[in-house]
């Protein structure tokens, strides 16, 4: 009886360590629209995000590319029509900051800024609404706050140490994929000088949860030869 | 031209609500000013460019590199590294997510816009630059 007892209170402290939103593999379409000046971009790629932390980045358009990365920053850039690919590792290039990412291994709460060593500083209500600041030990960085509805944030702000608020980000539309809330549109507006502002939106689609896309596991060919950076775009 | 006021109201409209104590964006706004922009990333960017506009701009700065390395890695600010600016912007970007994505998205649309000779040396604000937004 003792035995069960303890299996079963080490099933429930297992369980409780277990982020909420933990998937092992997402895949989803992004568009990523940009405006500056009247001038219009737009990048669509698809990401594969396993719970291991690795992500394969399929760029689709304008150009078709591979990217694949982990949570400690390795890092390989693959060009399939010429077979070239470059490789790097920079704790900075990991995988952990796709907005995916972030959302499939759970860290909803501070939208990953925990794992950059962003701390929680303050907490309060705005509108109606939990806001909750984070700052950096660096304090150049700017402060970020963070604004939740029914525990999902839908908003976060950048301000930089003058006190300016650098940029916005709006977070909607979230959607429920197995255990995970997705918000399917992200929308940052950036402020430049004067009304001179910035828009990127970024819509995620065709969102798919656990599936056996071989994407996933897609690895750089053995003989791919190392990327001439110079060179221009084929 | 047209097109051009247009976007540059709706920018400046959807600046103007955002910066009220809202926490929503309005989207049809934002969709208007998609809408109304006009795209630079056509066909014609998958062709070669022409050999002058990818001549280094300064030393060994090559403007096909710069906008590669914005585009696919720009969320890390490795883009500003190779333009030659302080050793800390990785880490703004990356803490960031490239700014939000927002200056990762305009920095690759200028870059993009100096590979096709488009605009005023856009690449030139980028290269020593030590302003976390380069473009302003």
């Amino acid at each position: 009886m003792a035995l069960i007892r303890k299996i079963i209170c080490l099933a429930l402290l297992a369980a409780a360590f277990v982020p909420a939103g933990a998937q092992r593999k997402v895949s989803a379409d992004v568009e990523v629209k940009t405006v500056a000046k009247g001038k219009l971009s737009t990048v669509t790629k698809s990401v594969y995000c396993t719970s291991n932390g690795r992500l394969v980045t399929l760029y689709k358009t304008p150009l078709q590319y591979y990217s694949i990365s982990n949570a400690k920053g390795e890092y390989q850039l693959y060009n399939p029509s010429t077979n070239e690919v470059m490789s790097q590792y920079d704790p900075s290039l990991s995988s952990t900051t796709e907005l995916v990412s972030i959302f499939m291994s759970g860290r909803v709460d501070d939208l990953g800024l925990g794992y950059l060593g962003y701390r929680l500083s303050e907490t309060g209500r705005e509108d109606g609404y939990v806001k909750k600041s984070f700052s950096h030990p660096d304090p150049l960085l700017p402060k970020v706050n963070i604004v939740y509805e029914n525990y999902l944030p839908i908003y976060c702000e950048y301000i930089s140490s003058e006190g300016k608020t650098i940029s916005r980000k709006y977070l909607s539309n979230f959607q429920q994929f197995g255990r995970m809330m997705l918000p399917l549109r992200s929308t940052d507006i950036s402020y430049g000088s004067g009304r001179d502002s910035t828009v990127v939106r970024t819509i995620y689609s065709s969102v798919r949860i656990d599936t056996d896309d071989p994407a996933f596991d897609f690895t750089v060919p053995a003989d791919a030869k190392p990327m001439k950076l110079d060179a221009p775009a084929k | 031209m047209k097109k051009l006021i247009v976007s540059i109201i709706a920018v400046c409209a959807i600046a103007f609500s955002a910066n009220a104590a809202s926490f929503k964006v309005n989207d049809s706004a934002i969709d208007a000013l998609i809408e109304n922009s006009t795209e630079v990333f056509t066909a014609e960017f998958m062709t070669p460019a022409p050999a002058a506009s990818v001549a280094p701009a300064k030393g060994e700065i090559n403007s096909t590199t710069a906008f590669l390395l914005s585009w696919l890695l720009g969320e890390f600010g490795v883009h500003r590294h190779y333009l030659g600016t302080t050793k800390w912007m990785w880490a703004v970007y990356t803490f960031t997510g490239g700014g939000l994505g927002v200056l990762w998205g305009v920095d690759t649309l200028l870059l993009f816009l100096d590979l096709i000779n488009v605009g005023d040396g856009y690449l030139g604000k980028f290269v020593n630059n030590e302003k976390i937004i380069a473009w302003l």
